[in-house]
């Protein structure tokens, strides 16, 4: 049997439509599609031998990505045969629209429903380390407002018809707040009352102190704690951009304190809020510091040739969990919790 | 309503699953417009109109082109479509979903 002999541009033109086979039977082929690949096929051993590469190749990119593959590669030896089933009896069909039809109306009253029930975000108890380096929650409001919680933070949402009430129980979060002059937003803390009618600020308490950083617009700041007021009229404080409140939760008067801080101190502050990591062939190391900057856990590299790699990134700040998998699974790194609290970072032939 | 206008009836909640389902594919479809051209820079393109975390190891990258992907697509196969027929190969973190994405000339 001569041995057929093709020039490299036939090889790469066979190449490609068997490129062009593995992903247009991927999306699904009709019958008369298939029955064109099939004939495709039996044509030339060369273009079954391109075909099978080509679709290993993408079984590959299934098995590394932990998809399943979405088409088999046997060929249907029914292509050519009608053999149809019967039709099943009506009541069967009636019955799974019905279901379906159902699940359909529960779930749309629910995504409607759910935008005028009070929102409650409550955190389990967890384990610390998971705590630290969850992703920073975005909750967004139905009135437009948005509010990112820090790690640990906790919230409690009660809107009315007059009012916009959020109610932070613990830790720290930043409000942005939709204009509504009909109603004004009030963050409760600890007995010290926050109003806002469009504004951005953030906020973080813990059991001695309140803090308060204005980024946008104008926060009044006052107390309804009796104990606190001591018999004295509740007055406002007003709060404007860059502008920050301390207020002791121990003392035994409320006295708030204003500061004036420059851009670099409040952008220094709210170093939490998730960013872009964006870096084009740079060192891990680089990337690495970045994280660090942004995050309360700090990844340490062990061994230099770990951190030399050069990488390209768009990340979020936030995703160090997402972050240190990939470096696990794709770049040879090994990374380890350390009694410190750092994760340390080896490259895998310490293995 | 069923029992006197079955076949409006299940007309009816059929086009309200259909809706859903319509509504729920696309949330799996991002836009994509991507030119062929040199990994270095498509697949950075990539991450931004996928609007995922992406991690690039830029060994062994030089030189590489990618295929031209048009149109709305699952993040998957737009990924598979650029470097079919190149040595990159890519990663997906389940959780995340952020992928990583690196050469491989292993077979």
């Amino acid at each position: 049997m001569s041995e057929i002999k093709l020039t490299q541009r036939e090889i790469q033109k066979i190449e490609d439509i068997a490129v062009d086979w593995v992903v247009r039977e991927d999306n699904g082929l009709s019958p008369s599609e298939e029955k064109e690949l099939q004939e495709w096929l039996l044509g030339s051993e060369v273009h079954r031998q391109a075909y099978d590469e080509q679709r290993w190749n993408w079984g590959e990119f299934d098995r590394l990505a932990g998809l399943h593959t979405s088409y088999g590669s046997s060929e249907d030896p029914h292509l050519l045969i009608n053999d149809r089933k019967t039709k099943a009896p009506f009541y069967v069909n009636v019955w799974w629209q019905v279901l379906g039809g159902v699940a359909a109306v529960v779930t749309i009253s629910f995504s409607l429903f759910d935008r005028f029930l009070d929102h409650k975000h409550e955190i389990e108890e967890r384990n610390y380390a998971e705590v630290i380096v969850d992703r920073i929650d975005t909750q967004e409001l139905n009135d437009g407002s948005t509010i990112q919680l820090n790690r640990g933070a906790e919230i409690q949402v009660a809107f009315s018809e007059s009012e916009r009430s959020v109610s932070l129980k613990a830790g720290e979060a930043n409000f942005v707040v939709e204009k509504d002059e009909s109603r004004p937003f009030i963050v409760e803390v600890s007995g010290v009352r926050l109003r806002a009618v469009g504004t951005e600020f953030n906020v973080r308490v813990d059991q001695t102190s309140l803090d308060v950083i204005v980024t946008e617009g104008v926060v009044a700041v006052s107390s309804k704690n009796e104990e606190f007021l001591q018999g004295r009229q509740a007055t406002e404080t007003y709060l404007e951009v860059n502008q920050r409140v301390f207020v002791d939760l121990e003392a035994d008067v409320f006295d708030p304190k204003i500061q004036f801080l420059d851009e670099e101190i409040v952008q220094q502050e709210l170093i939490w809020k998730p960013v872009l990591i964006d870096f084009e062939d740079v060192p891990l190391t680089q990337i690495i510091d970045e994280f660090n900057r942004r995050n309360p856990v700090k990844m340490v590299v062990i061994d230099g040739s770990a951190g030399d790699v050069r990488i390209s990134s768009m990340f979020w700040s936030d995703n160090l969990n997402g972050f240190i998998r990939l470096l696990e699974s794709n770049f040879d790194i090994r990374a380890e919790w350390g009694e410190d609290g750092s994760i340390y970072l080896l490259s895998g032939s310490h293995l | 309503m069923i029992k006197y206008y079955p076949r409006a009836s299940l007309t009816l909640l059929f086009i309200i699953f259909s809706v859903c389902l319509a509504s729920c594919a696309r949330g799996n479809k991002h836009d994509f417009d991507i030119p062929s051209g040199e990994a270095t820079k498509t697949l950075k393109l990539f991450a931004l109109q996928a609007d995922v975390d992406v991690l690039i190891n830029e060994s062994e990258l030089e030189g590489i082109q990618t295929n031209t992907v048009k149109g709305s697509l699952p993040i998957e196969t737009a990924l598979k479509t650029m470097i079919l027929g190149t040595n990159l190969k890519f990663h997906q973190d389940e959780q995340s979903k952020a992928i990583a994405i690196f050469y491989s000339d292993k077979k």
